[in-house]
């Protein structure tokens, strides 16, 4: 067997030392068994920053620290030893962090996916309002790339929130700027599915399947999410036919 | 006894730094960060509901851009300061080599070994974007390294001190990463005072914008996210490049042909 020219033997090293060793290992192990846990209480979501301020915090990747900011937000609900309910976030500041996250890269489509199907399904009728008038908003802004949000808030406004004027108005908003290649005819034509007496699963569905068919969705987990959501939706709407 | 050609030269300080590489396990090292960046990346996505290739990728991108660029940096100056202690600079000296030879050989050895690790991080990247995304990023990180590289060496040669040449490479780096986004900052609507001290505040932000190298424009996840290389980029990006690197190269050559050993 080769020696290990690079290390000496354990025995040269002085006793002393590995019982100092041994010693605030134990300590540590001790300290951090005894140490107070941290308290568990939810905190309020902070103020968004400045756009400005992300951008040189970003380091030039703006796109970047929009998706981890995203991510933060999404988890936000979830704080140690605590999930909190949607309805208990502040939706004006919630507001705030999803257009930031949105201005630091436009072409994301995650911050109107989660107004559209995380925090718009809360039992709030100003708070829905209120991730309604941000996808419209920013609709109108880039009405091509984001015509699959405001097909969803018409739906939205349907059936959640039986506002027939305020679909209307989403479904007029759709048909006079929604005009790129990519959006279907059906989406232009959502004033007409208002008008049919269907329910709130049918009407997800035309949208769902619309935008499966069309391979804009590729996804596995937008795909199993939404797969799930038309499966809850289908699960309400059969136990309302049976009541 | 002929002398040797200029590659000749330039090719044994090369193979000589490639070698260091591989004993000082950089290549290794470089494995095991990437690999906790792929971990990160699997992680973020799991979390995601929708755009999870968009974070994996991107987030993996931004997180080998940082990762080479500091891995590198620490890796040319801990280098360059060793040979100038250990005086293995005097011995190359004593050699019939220009001071200008020596310094363009190591520089070489070290784009060599950036090469290598750009080559690397693009295969850990093809596992989230097509190719045809990655390869601008990485000719784009190739190019953003050699300036980290030659920035690296000059402060190298002019601190002779690890910590104080890499906090200035960090500095230059972040500064030059945010240099875009703090002059539009200085001339934005949060700017609202007419102050003398405003003024010069502006003019100085925009004075160290015209010395420091737009490097916010290199190495954008945005390309491996939405793959939206501009070929317009590449317009800025290549001169940029070229210009900041001869200059950092002259400014480096300037401080070893004063040093007296």
């Amino acid at each position: 067997m080769v020696a290990n020219l690079d290390q000496r033997p354990l025995s040269s090293v002085s006793p002393w030392i590995k019982l100092l060793l041994v010693s605030f290992l134990v300590l540590q192990i001790f300290w951090h068994g005894h140490h107070k846990r941290l308290a568990i209480h939810s905190e309020p979501l902070p103020m968004a920053p400045s756009k400005q301020l992300l951008e040189v915090l970003s380091f030039g990747e703006p796109e970047v620290l929009s998706r981890v900011l995203m991510l933060w937000l999404q988890a936000f609900d979830n704080q140690p030893g605590v999930s909190m309910p949607f309805t208990r976030l502040d939706y004006t500041e919630l507001t705030h962090w999803l257009q930031i996250i949105s201005d630091l890269d436009p072409d994301s489509q995650y911050p109107f996916f989660s107004a559209s199907y995380l925090y718009s399904q809360v039992d709030n009728r100003d708070q829905q309002i209120q991730m309604l008038s941000f996808i419209r908003q920013n609709f109108l802004l880039k009405p091509n790339k984001r015509w699959r949000w405001m097909v969803h808030a018409t739906i939205f406004a349907r059936h959640r929130l039986n506002d027939l004027a305020l679909a209307a108005e989403y479904a007029v908003l759709l048909r006079e700027n929604a005009h790129g290649a990519d959006v279907p005819h059906w989406a232009q034509q959502m004033e007409i599915a208002l008008l049919e007496a269907q329910g709130e699963y049918q009407s997800a569905r035309l949208f769902i399947g619309g935008l499966l068919d069309s391979g804009q969705i590729t996804d596995i987990h937008e795909l199993a999410f939404l797969n799930q959501r038309l499966k809850s939706l289908r699960e309400k709407s059969f136990n309302g036919i049976s009541q | 006894m002929t002398k040797p050609s200029l590659f000749r030269q330039l090719s044994t300080f090369a193979q000589t730094i490639v070698q260091e590489a591989v004993h000082s396990r950089l290549i290794l090292t470089c494995m095991v960060v990437f690999a906790v960046g792929v971990g990160l990346a699997l992680f973020l996505g799991e979390i995601a509901i929708t755009e999870t290739r968009q974070i994996q990728s991107g987030i993996l991108a931004a997180f080998l851009r940082i990762a080479i660029v500091f891995i590198l940096t620490l890796f040319t100056i801990s280098s360059m300061v060793r040979d100038i202690n250990d005086n293995t600079v005097l011995i190359y000296l004593s050699l019939p080599l220009k001071r200008s030879v020596f310094l363009l050989g190591k520089f070489s050895g070290y784009a060599l070994v950036a090469f290598c690790l750009c080559i690397l991080a693009a295969c850990m990247l093809v596992l989230f974007s097509p190719l045809s995304n990655v390869w601008p990023w990485v000719i784009s990180l190739f190019l953003e390294s050699l300036l980290v590289v030659v920035f690296g060496l000059a402060c190298a040669l002019s601190f002779v001190n690890i910590p104080a040449a890499f906090a200035a490479v960090t500095g230059f780096y972040f500064l030059s990463r945010s240099i875009g986004a703090v002059v539009l900052m200085a001339h934005g609507p949060m700017v609202t005072s007419d102050s003398i001290g405003d003024s010069i505040m502006t003019a100085f932000v925009e004075g160290l914008a015209f010395l420091l190298p737009a490097l916010d424009r290199f190495t954008r996840s945005e390309w491996i996210m939405h793959g939206q290389a501009n070929p317009v980029e590449w317009s800025t990006i290549i001169p940029q490049t070229i210009i900041y690197l001869l200059l950092l190269f002259s400014v480096a050559l300037f401080d070893f042909y004063r040093k007296n050993f």
